[in-house]
């Protein structure tokens, strides 16, 4: 009896671990034809040399790479993703703890301060973004006009006028887009602290700021760094705020990366170089996310 | 394959095939209407796979000649629909690298000045200004009158339109894109005085702020909210604000260089894929049909119902003369439309001229460079 027993068992879990890849299979062949080929085939447009009608006419070299990387401007689009990137995700991180912090309290009204924090993540980006170019227009924007009203200016500021001042105004979007989703996943991160922490601190005589800085956040921690990692992603990826208010201008000067290689695929043809860009995005995010998870891990396992 | 201008294109076009196809019952003709947004992509994984439509009109032929992708037109079409294209078109459309037709006109839209009447009414302006100088003198009366608050004059430098620099001022001081043998002059001295002018234009605070952000569709709405005078568009604009009263004039002129005004057409193409896109043969039979087809197409009456539904121009003798028999008030445009210029878009580097224009605007409205300075950069980008 005994015997037959574990060789039923020994079977069942053969089976079952055959089970998993049979269940793991449709992901896997999704995973493969959305994610794998698409990226495989823009690594290999980008050492083609692709014509204007798109067609690949044989192997390129680095010549598409060594195209971009000699552009003028590319040195400013370079500058101008890091810039956003870091500035957008930093402050969006300082005002989101906040407001998560916020959030876990109880209050009167917290459900529907959730609520109304979600809409800016729900609404369309491309939708925000116009509104918001309208905002900061210089004749009949609302910004003037609100500043105008308080006495805190004489004459209209022209906010969009200038490359600086232009991408300044749009890091100030980015973060009013980025911070739903950063709030959520750390209120998220937050609600998984226990209550008993907080209760056995007060007992000992921790005020508010020895609880948030020995027991808040570095519980929250891990909820952080998964939120940089995604959040920096995202917000490098971001396509449409930049191309709706600016779209660049003047001559890329406010590009990002992903602003300018669509103009170079589809306001100039050239295919090969948009691909060499975009590898050289895709290279620039798997060695920060190689890095700062190996960064990170070994300083909790440190810990 | 088609673009979509309006959300009956697709019903329109899949009447007329329904037409065709009840009197030619041996031919099968698949329809697919895209919209501008994606047209392009869509069309070079169609071209990659090699599962090109026979017919296209989301694109010009340079952007698929290099690559010995398409017919030439005369191969495709019958000498009757060729001899009712405007010659104006049909010139326009001669590859000046080629020396041949490899598209043909679908549909025109022409340019013109317009202005809102209730401004001009308010500031006592009687009369369309017709020369720079009047632009000036008009631009400065509505500047007085709303002290700062109406723009006089609208200027686009974006990535969308910005192009019409050169065409708008360049052509209208005498300059331009190419030279008559289809060289590229971008830094000519007409065109540099022209950006000049405009760009005083704008320091003076006679037109709008960010003309390197602002769209011809931002201004559009600016214009229909009595917040801007005068804006050189499209002649689809008055029906996109039925309720709003507007004037039409031709665009303004350097009479110090030239004698007249030059309008401005603009015309999307209809090019048609040989074998080497297809991955079938195409049959003698299979080419007759499609020359039936297109003859059908542009006759003159389904021809110019579509034109008139989407708000555009018929680039046929034919189609024009139904057009202004049945709607006189279009009969202007038909004129203007015959002495009008076009875009180079037959060259194969159109694209880095357009986009380059756009640029140097924005250079020059930002203060990066000077009109001189942009354009000479430009040109010898154009030449390498």
């Amino acid at each position: 009896m005994k015997t037959s027993t574990s060789v039923k068992k020994r079977k069942k879990g053969r089976l079952s671990r055959y089970e998993a890849y049979l269940w793991l299979a449709p992901c896997l062949v999704l995973v493969t034809i959305f994610v794998f080929v698409p990226v495989i085939e823009t690594f290999v447009l980008s050492v083609s040399e692709v014509s204007r009608a798109g067609l690949v006419k044989g192997f390129g070299g680095l010549r598409n790479f060594q195209f971009v990387l000699g552009q003028p401007v590319f040195g400013r689009v370079i500058l101008n993703t890091v810039v956003w990137t870091i500035v957008n995700v930093g402050v969006s991180m300082v005002l989101s703890i906040i407001t998560a912090l916020v959030l876990n309290e109880k209050f009167h009204g917290r459900k529907l301060a959730r609520t109304v924090l979600l809409l800016p993540w729900a609404t369309s980006q491309m939708i925000t973004a116009s509104a918001w170019k309208y905002i900061f227009d210089y004749q009949y924007g609302a910004l003037n006009a609100l500043l105008l009203k308080l006495g805190l200016i004489k004459t209209n500021i022209n906010f969009l006028g200038s490359a600086n001042s232009a991408f300044i105004c749009m890091i100030v979007v980015g973060i009013t887009v980025t911070i739903p989703f950063m709030t959520f996943t750390l209120l998220s991160g937050l609600q998984s602290i226990s209550t008993d922490f907080y209760e056995a601190a007060t007992i000992d005589g921790a005020n508010f700021w020895d609880k948030l800085f020995r027991i808040t956040l570095p519980l929250l921690k891990p909820a952080i760094n998964v939120t940089i990692v995604l959040n920096t992603i995202y917000v490098f990826n971001n396509f449409t705020i930049v191309f709706t208010i600016t779209n660049g201008a003047p001559a890329n000067q406010t590009s990002t990366m992903m602003v300018y290689l669509y103009y170079l695929a589809f306001k100039k043809g050239d295919y090969g170089a948009s691909a060499a860009i975009s590898v050289i995005g895709f290279v620039i995010l798997l060695a920060f996310a190689l890095l700062y998870m190996k960064y990170q891990m070994k300083e909790e396992t440190a810990s | 394959m088609g673009a979509q201008y309006s959300d009956a294109t697709e019903a329109y076009i899949q009447s007329v095939i329904d037409d065709f196809e009840a009197e030619h019952t041996n031919v099968k003709i698949n329809l697919e209407i895209v919209g501008w947004d994606n047209i392009g992509t869509r069309i070079r994984s169609m071209v990659g796979a090699k599962q090109a439509p026979d017919l296209y009109n989301g694109g010009s032929a340079g952007e698929f000649v290099g690559d010995d992708l398409l017919y030439k037109a005369e191969d495709v079409i019958s000498p009757e629909l060729k001899a009712d294209f405007f010659q104006v078109f049909w010139n326009n459309n001669i590859d000046p690298d080629l020396d041949e037709v490899y598209q043909i006109p679908y549909v025109a839209s022409v340019r013109a000045l317009y202005y809102n009447k209730a401004i001009f009414e308010e500031v006592g302006i009687e009369e369309a200004p017709k020369t720079w100088k009047e632009v000036e003198e008009v631009s400065a009366k509505i500047k007085e009158h709303y002290n700062g608050d109406v723009y006089a004059w609208g200027v686009d430098a974006t990535l969308t339109e910005g192009q019409t620099l050169l065409a708008y001022y360049g052509w209208n001081n005498g300059g331009g894109f190419v030279d008559d043998a289809g060289n590229y002059i971008v830094n000519c001295e007409e065109n540099v005085e022209a950006l000049e002018w405009i760009y005083d234009m704008y320091q003076k605070g006679y037109t709008n702020e960010n003309p390197s952000i602002e769209t011809r569709d931002d201004m559009q709405k600016l214009v229909a909210a009595d917040k801007m005078a005068m804006l050189v568009t499209a002649n689809f604009f008055p029906a996109l604000y039925p309720e709003l009263e507007v004037g039409i004039a031709e665009i303004p002129y350097n009479d110090a260089r030239v004698s007249s005004s030059s309008s401005m057409a603009v015309q999307d193409a209809l090019i048609f894929f040989n074998e080497n896109a297809k991955a079938t043969k195409d049959t003698p039979e299979k080419m007759q049909a499609i020359q039936d087809f297109l003859d059908f197409f542009y006759s003159a009456e389904y021809y110019t119902d579509f034109m008139v539904q989407e708000g555009l121009l018929p680039a046929t003798l034919t189609g024009a003369e139904r057009l202004a028999k049945e709607n006189p008030e279009q009969a202007v445009y038909i004129d203007a439309l015959e002495g009008s210029k076009f875009y180079a878009r037959s060259k194969q580097d159109w694209q880095d001229c357009s986009t380059g224009v756009c640029e140097a605007g924005q250079k020059v409205f930002t203060g990066m460079q000077t009109p001189k300075e942009a354009l000479d950069e430009l040109q010898m980008t154009l030449e390498n």
